[in-house]
């Protein structure tokens, strides 16, 4: 059985000269005259992209951030097992030491990763000493950044679940909560569904679900059908509908091709950053601002991972969901 | 005025290529995934390895360069100045030749009608045979053409532009022939400028919605498969269409930065839409080479789709038929088959021709078969024989 070996964030030499060259030689393409307001209608701009790749090529010191990492979060591997595969499965661990001290396990999404975890990690000690105090444990999805790949086809949701569900065991965690977004909720659901007596709290911000059934729901459904939603419902609908019908290309390319659309991803580093950039960009209020060194950072940690991973899981995932949601009942602490 | 014009890729570009391609990095790969995940690792590999070493992109620069007379010229196009386009132009060795235009589509060029020009131009040596004057644009954003600068480029001025380039070659009359993107283009040039100036015109894609009282029940077995063929293509095989109608942008940054990431986004394509046609490797680089050192380069082309989806447009909006006689000749492998109870939606379809072999890339893959159903739609005795005046293909 193995156990957790520490981990320090230190790529090779031969890497980042790869990169730095190929970000020194990067060819960024023209773009067309966008209307005042319209710029990003076709994609990250290249009046965006060109200060980006202007700090990589000039600011960006990737050493400087792998200290940071190392010294921010306590890093570790652990070869797991799940269905006849060995995952050597990257994760962040911060105890508290606080005796009632509640195990949390943030699962990230896609185009995240652990580093989005910073924000709870005091939450191991909270200042008032009477708010709830956590263990943190964030995990790196198999195939994305720091976690190995699964070798075989099928390995999707159900199968990461058991996959952080083992590390949670391993941890000594029987019971724990979760907080997720994107791939992270379904994952976390998915553990919750498998172990619901283990996940005892789930926190998501990307709930998705299908329309209410007839039958089961009948008042639900009548509002539906006669189009009744609150002024909030109606936005996030309408926020639904148009990220489906323009911002879901990447989706579908990495639901049906993950392989070929990975070659162009994995050799290319401003290809890579213009593609998490992107979708970064429109995931987030209108006033956020997205700090550089993050943006370049999270698009290192994808290129680090040299596997089609993080787009397979699109298609892996998405032959497994169920046509109708099973109900999940989550059994409260205490 | 016309510029005669040779491909002559710079010695500094070809370095910058190849040493990309030294470069290269590749993603991991499933065990035992074929060809369900996208592109197979071997055959990237393969590819690159030839690409790195042997493929000589001078001697098929040259080829070109002597099989296909090539020229750019100038033409205006109303809210978007002058556009610099090339087209390949080659006029029939003997007698008067139809003139054709042939428009290319999506991940082609130019280079599919190499094929077919010799056959066109030259006749088969039965004086039955009409010959050709063919012209072979290179849509703005693609090839060596030009691209638009600003937004709104869409399907009207693509038929713009390719109409009034045979304007200016002196054809008041021509015929048109088109696959893939060129069908949408040819088709909007039989509807804007048939009658007057496009006199017939010829595709291998048929789309239109089905007509109202439909009955599906009526449907021919190669019917109902051809209508599969499109379901399925559209549940796993046009993330890429997706993609270019949305953010053709954001995927172009790593089209134009990786001739690996372009190549497998080609090569795929060129792949699963032939009939099991024997790409050599030569053939495939070349292909890409196109892309990979258009005026333009490789994302420009792209927002062609984006552009159609957002002007109203878009595969599937409805909009009358042309009414010029039109030819079509089926191939198995092409990505849709409309049922012929859907053919009033498309044109008024004179001649039909249906093959057994054949994709979706019908010039390049089956040019012989092409050419002789544009052959038998054009020439004596053929449905519209003499259709453009004073050019009938014979002497």
């Amino acid at each position: 059985m193995s156990s957790p070996k520490p981990y320090k964030l230190d790529v090779s030499s031969d890497f980042l000269s790869w990169v730095t060259d190929r970000v020194n030689t990067a060819r960024i393409i023209p773009d067309i005259t966008h209307p005042a307001g319209e710029e990003w209608e076709y994609g990250i701009p290249t009046a965006a992209m060109e200060p980006l790749v202007e700090y990589w090529k000039s600011n960006f010191d990737w050493r400087k951030m792998e200290k940071q990492i190392n010294e921010t979060f306590n890093m570790y591997t652990i070869d797991l097992e799940e269905a006849g595969e060995v995952i050597s499965l990257h994760f962040v661990h911060h105890r508290s030491d606080r005796p009632n001290a509640i195990p949390l396990i943030f699962a990230h999404g896609w185009p995240g990763n652990f580093t989005e975890v910073k924000h709870l990690l005091k939450l191991t000690a909270p200042e008032d000493s009477d708010a709830q105090p956590f263990h943190i444990v964030a995990p790196s999805i198999p195939g994305f950044t720091l976690s190995s790949s699964p070798s075989k086809p099928g390995f999707g949701l159900s199968k990461i679940a058991n996959v952080y569900h083992k590390l949670m065991l391993k941890l000594g965690y029987e019971t724990y909560m979760g907080q997720g977004g994107d791939w992270g909720s379904f994952i976390l659901r998915s553990v919750a569904l498998q172990h619901p007596s283990s996940l005892v709290g789930l926190h998501i911000n990307f709930p998705v679900t299908l329309p209410p059934k007839p039958l089961a729901n009948p008042t639900t459904l009548f509002w539906l059908a006669i189009r009744y939603f609150s002024p909030e419902e109606s936005k996030r609908l309408k926020r639904m509908q148009w990220f489906l019908k323009n911002e879901s290309g990447y989706s579908q390319i990495q639901r049906t091709k993950p392989q070929t659309i990975s070659y162009a991803l994995q050799d290319s580093p401003i290809g890579m950053l213009a593609w998490i950039r992107e979708k970064i960009h429109l995931a987030t209020e209108e006033d956020y601002v997205w700090d550089t060194d993050i943006v370049l950072t999270w698009t290192m940690l994808y290129l680090i991972s040299g596997s089609a991973g993080s787009a397979r899981i699109y298609k892996e995932a998405i032959s497994e969901f169920p046509k109708r949601p099973a109900h999940i009942t989550v059994k409260p602490p205490g | 005025m016309s510029n005669s014009f040779k491909i002559a890729v710079s010695s500094t570009a070809l370095s910058a290529l190849k040493s990309r391609i030294e470069s290269a990095t590749f993603p991991d790969e499933l065990d035992d995934a074929g060809w369900a995940y996208g592109v197979p690792l071997a055959d990237m590999k393969r590819l690159v390895a030839r690409w790195r070493d042997g493929f000589d992109w001078r001697q098929e620069e040259q080829k070109l360069n002597n099989e296909l007379p090539q020229f750019t010229r100038d033409i205006e196009v109303d809210g978007f100045g002058s556009l610099n386009v090339h087209y390949v132009y080659k006029k029939s060795d003997r007698g008067t030749g139809i003139p054709l235009l042939f428009v290319h589509g999506w991940p082609g060029s130019f280079l599919e009608s190499r094929k077919i020009i010799p056959l066109l131009t030259k006749g088969s040596g039965d004086s039955q045979c009409p010959v050709f004057d063919v012209v072979a644009i290179s849509l703005p954003g693609f090839g060596f053409s030009e691209a638009p600068k600003k937004k709104g480029f869409s399907l009207s001025q693509y038929v713009e532009v390719s109409h009034k380039l045979m304007i200016a070659l002196g054809y008041t009359e021509y015929v048109t022939q088109g696959g893939d993107l060129g069908s949408r283009v040819t088709a909007g040039i039989a509807r804007r400028y048939g009658g007057m100036h496009s006199k017939a015109w010829h595709t291998n894609v048929l789309f239109s919605m089905p007509p109202e009282n439909d009955d599906p029940s009526s449907y021919t077995a190669s019917e109902k498969e051809g209508l599969a063929r499109w379901q399925e293509f559209q549940r796993s095989g046009s993330g890429y269409f997706q993609l270019h109608s949305t953010k053709p942008q954001t995927l172009g940054y790593s089209l134009a930065d990786s001739p690996v990431g372009l190549l497998a986004w080609i090569y795929e394509k060129l792949v699963s839409w032939s009939d099991n046609y024997p790409w050599t490797d030569d053939e495939v680089l070349t292909w890409v080479s196109i892309y990979w050192f258009s005026r333009a380069g490789p994302a420009a082309s792209i927002r062609f789709y984006y552009e159609v989806a957002h002007s109203g447009q878009a595969l599937g909006t409805k909009s009358s038929p042309p009414t010029i006689p039109m030819g079509c000749s089926l191939f198995p492998k092409e990505l849709i088959r409309i049922p012929k109870s859907w053919y009033p939606g498309v044109g008024d379809v004179v001649f039909e021709a249906e093959h057994d072999k054949g994709g979706h890339f019908a010039a390049h893959e089956q040019p012989e078969l092409l050419v002789g159903d544009l052959r038998k739609m054009f020439g004596k005795g053929g449905p519209v024989y003499g259709v453009v005046t004073g050019r009938d293909g014979y002497n």
